[in-house]
């Protein structure tokens, strides 16, 4: 039995459930479920689709990247009338069976071609380590993976921006074939970058940084260190951020209007994130002033 | 063709109306007899439905809708469903309709005969197109009533209504104004349900209906229900309930009613009316269908009210029900936020225990999540909330890699607040064996200062006779040839510095190496400095630093603190600031404390110019400047 056959047997059920999983290019993804490295026809096959869907449908960011040590490089400009050569995997070629899809490493072919997309619908408190080993195999770097937060910092969606359309193919197949994440079904599809004030405005405090949400006028940045002394924190550990404006009143909000103050959002830096976790574990619900503190983790 | 089929099937239904009048009759002379054949029909009925109507979808389905047809016999008998996937009771009505639109004519081939005499009829079969107004006019009821269900089998809702109104502009024979009766109002209700009209076009129709006499019946009030359910407004629906309980016996809330009502109140978080009209079921003796019970749970987990939540759980299994898989995790999840961790801990074991053990046994847990709840554990001092978490952990990693550090030490904490020493220096040496590699570069993992600090506190909460008993127990555990973590044993050092109790944390060093053959850290000499620091064994202090250059251990930054502290509290400021300097040689910058404390001693001590040198260094470091404490220090010595 070729190995070919035997991806196809296993890719099977993926068929079934990729649909419900893949966002975007789901007609493309179900033919990829089939591939096997070894056979070249299909990789020549697999190459062609290739050029025609990037050149199409994905919103890709073309950047003139460094390659990361692939042996095989087409200059870019061909791209569009040459089909792009093959992707040369590393790892061992022959299916490992229901398994991990992901023990077959991949490296891009070509460096240019890097994918952004988003990941929705995570559970509430999952942490980078957590993503970067649910996508194991798909070539990410801590770097890769950015949360991306609302105004009000709730968690929105984790960008990722993959090294190349294999790897993005391949983290759909992983979501497929391992089913739920903490509960949830994640979702995969295709968003660019975006930047806003307020996720810019934390990236100096990422990974090991706490959120307090309701923190009371009164309270200054002295009070919060003595809140957290025991901690060891970073230098200049404190910042305010600025003051979601009230809501306009209206007939429906006025009587509720008076109970809200205005209420400070403050971000704590530690030394690593051990310790932010630790301030996190041991500080929830701590009192603060008067009241009691809600503190997020900050990825 | 397909087409001749629903026509078909639709006459049938009226059909077995008539048939029903027959059997009615004769129920009355020969009661035994019928109220067999009546049950056999009824169960033969219900099987039918049950086995439709699976997945209690009474959203677009007409499951709920479906009458029996076991008509009046069976009028004041309230089947109590214990079967958790059937949340419908058989319906009373006055009048068969033939509004029964699941119903399968299967129970019917044994009036073939009757069936056979009805086949040739034109109305019967053939979609015809509209009949022309007049002739629509002419109908009587029942007729009207065939056509209209006709259509409406069809699914040509326009058509039903356009029948309807038709039907109703014609005059009567007599000259008056036609008065529909309950069946063709009930069919028109049905007709503008589908095709999704507003709830308030239909309550208006049951205006009307009022104001003629009919009274609506319970089938009414499930069309109205549904409209309002299409458009999410549980008050309304909470309305159409009251009016049901005011009405007579023929239209009392059923369960599918109590069900929309209740769903409704879920959606709209409104639990507390939820939870009444949740009690008004059981007391009425339905039970409610799985939707309901995981629309209340998934409503109480997003509004945090956990204690509603573990009581719709306890509800749920002892009426056998299993819950959606993802709202059980998710209320494990949100019941850490509120730190309730009962609610936490049966959200947990319904995953191990109940149903959901299969589909569970493949779920993947996100570190955070279960670090989450393990924090909430630790909170609590919850072991057995911190075990099941730790298991489930285990279970989703499934060996491919080991938990991370903060995993560890959430759990740790957990354990140490509940009293299990044991579990905790064996998860300790766990932990240390399983990152290894990553201590070298991370070396506060396992500090007793910072890191493992709950397990010294919760050492130290029994004084000298906790800290015996958890040195003893390391022993024990060695002389058992178990492993012991050296961390451990640094924990049980700094637990005795805790109590100001030099004596006993320098046996405890000196045991390291003799009774665990095992080497001091960087973390053991420090906290033996923080022991006789403290106590202003400032020779000893310096003694232990010589120790560490012999044996080559590494002073960190919290050595220098401490020896910085140490000179300090000997009142010595000058070799304060030698220490600060031979820290900042070896490239670690002082830390705020540790500045402040100096300063204040040149302040006590009156020493102006160390101090200046204080406050350059401080401001050199970064750190804010101390001059308020020199206004305060003045006040206190003028008031003094």
């Amino acid at each position: 039995m070729s190995a070919a056959q035997a991806l196809r047997r296993v890719a099977a059920p993926v068929r079934n459930c990729a649909a419900r999983y893949l966002g975007g290019n789901v007609a493309s993804c179900q033919f990829d479920a089939n591939v096997a490295a070894a056979s070249v026809d299909l990789r020549g096959f697999r190459a062609r689709r290739l050029s025609t869907e990037t050149d199409s449908g994905l919103e890709s960011q073309a950047k003139l990247s460094a390659d990361q040590g692939a042996p095989i490089r087409t200059p870019p400009q061909q791209a569009a009338s040459v089909p792009r050569l093959i992707l040369q995997r590393t790892g061992d070629p022959e299916s490992t069976g229901a398994g991990e899809p992901a023990a077959l490493h991949v490296s891009p072919s070509d460096g240019s071609q890097k994918v952004a997309a988003k990941i929705t619908n995570a559970p509430k408190y999952i942490l980078k380590s957590d993503v970067l080993w649910f996508f194991r195999g798909c070539n990410l770097k801590p770097e890769d993976v950015v949360f991306m937060y609302d105004a009000k910092y709730r968690s929105k969606y984790i960008q990722i921006s993959f090294s190349s359309v294999e790897s993005c193919r391949l983290a759909q197949r992983t979501l497929a074939m391992k089913g739920r994440f903490g509960g949830r079904y994640l979702k995969l599809s295709q968003e660019e970058p975006k930047m806003d004030e307020a996720n810019t405005l934390i990236n100096h405090f990422r990974g090991r940084s706490l959120l307090m949400n309701n923190v009371p006028p009164t309270v200054g940045a002295e009070d919060v260190e003595r809140f957290f002394s025991g901690y060891s924190l970073d230098n200049q550990p404190i910042k305010y951020l600025p003051q979601i404006p009230p809501p306009p009143v209206t007939r429906k909000t006025s009587a509720t209007q008076a109970k809200q103050e205005t209420e400070n959002r403050v971000l704590i830096r530690f030394k690593t994130h051990l310790e932010a976790l630790r301030a996190l574990r041991e500080k929830q619900g701590g009192f603060c002033s008067v009241k009691a503190m809600e503190l997020r983790y900050v990825e | 063709m397909a087409s001749l089929r629903p026509s078909s099937r639709c006459l049938l239904r009226h059909l077995k109306g008539d048939a029903f009048f027959r059997v009615q009759g004769l129920s009355r002379s020969l009661s035994s007899l019928s109220l067999s054949s009546l049950n056999s029909w009824g169960s033969a009925v219900k099987q039918e439905r049950s086995s439709k109507c699976d997945g209690t979808d009474f959203d677009g389905t007409f499951c709920g809708g479906g009458s029996s047809n076991c008509g009046q016999s069976v009028l004041g008998i309230r089947k109590l469903n214990t079967s958790a996937t059937e949340s419908q009771t058989q319906l009373e009505h006055d009048v068969p309709t033939p509004a029964g639109y699941t119903a399968p004519p299967s129970p019917l081939r044994s009036y073939s005969p009757v069936l056979s005499g009805f086949s040739v009829l034109p109305t019967a079969g053939i979609p015809a197109g509209l009949s022309p107004p007049s002739e629509v006019g002419r109908f009587s009821l029942e007729s009207l009533g065939r056509e209209m269900s006709n259509r409406l089998s069809l699914g040509r809702l326009e058509e039903t209504i356009q029948l309807f109104e038709d039907w109703v502009k014609v005059p009567d024979l007599d000259g008056k104004s036609k008065i529909p009766n309950l069946m063709v109002y009930n069919l028109l209700l049905h007709a503008k349900l589908r095709i999704g009209a507003d709830p308030r076009n239909l309550l208006q129709i049951v205006k009307e209906m009022e104001m003629n006499g009919v009274k609506p019946n319970l089938l009414t009030y499930n069309f109205l229900l549904r409209a309002v359910f299409r458009h999410r407004n549980s008050f309304m629906a909470e309305n159409i309930l009251e009016r049901m309980k005011k009405s007579g016996p023929e239209a009392q809330p059923d369960g599918d009613a109590y069900n929309f009502v209740i769903v409704l109140c879920a959606l709209d978080r409104r639990l507390g009316t939820a939870m009444k009209h949740l009690q008004d079921m059981y007391d009425g003796g339905y039970v409610p269908s799985k939707t309901t019970y995981n629309e209340l749970v998934l409503a109480a987990t997003r509004s945090l009210r956990t204690r509603v939540a573990v009581s719709v759980l306890k509800e749920m299994k002892k009426h056998n029900v299993v819950p959606q898989l993802q709202n059980i995790v998710e209320l494990a999840v949100a019941a850490t936020e509120v730190d309730d961790s009962e609610c936490s801990l049966l959200a947990l074991r319904f995953l191990t225990e109940t149903e959901l053990r299969k589909s569970a046994r493949n779920l993947t847990m996100d570190e955070g999540s279960v670090l989450a709840i393990l924090s909430c554990a630790a909170r609590t001092s919850d072991a057995d909330l911190s075990k099941e978490a730790w298991n489930m952990l285990l279970n989703s990693l499934r060996d491919t890699k080991p938990p991370q550090p903060a995993c560890y030490l959430a759990r740790i904490h957990a354990l140490s607040a509940a009293g299990d020493f044991d579990t905790a220096f064996s998860t300790l040496h766990e932990m240390q064996t399983a990152h290894s590699d990553s201590q070298k570069t991370d070396t506060e993992m396992l500090s007793p200062f910072s890191s493992l600090r709950p397990l010294v506190l919760a050492c130290t909460r029994g004084g000298a006779a906790a800290l015996d008993a958890a040195y003893y127990k390391l022993a024990e555990m060695h002389s058992q040839a178990k492993p012991v973590a050296l961390a451990a044993i640094n924990c049980v050092i700094q637990g005795c510095s805790n109590i100001w109790d030099y004596d006993r944390a320098y046996q405890t060093f000196e045991s390291i190496g003799t009774t665990f053959s095992l080497i001091p850290d960087v973390h053991s000499c420090n906290a033996l400095l923080d022991a006789f620091g403290k106590n202003r064994r400032t020779a000893e202090v310096l003694q232990i630093y010589k120790y560490m250059e012999e044996m080559q251990i590494k002073p960190d930054f919290r050595t220098y603190n401490l020896l910085i502290d140490a000179h300090v509290v000997n009142r010595d400021a000058q070799a304060a600031l030698d220490a600060v300097d031979s820290m900042v040689k070896a490239g670690h910058s002082p830390s705020r404390e540790t500045i402040r404390n100096i300063h204040r001693r040149c302040l006590k001590e009156g020493d102006e110019e160390r101090r200046k040198e204080v406050d350059r260094l401080a401001r050199k470091f970064g750190y804010r400047d101390f001059g308020v404490y020199i206004n305060r220090w003045q006040e206190i010595g003028r008031l003094a």
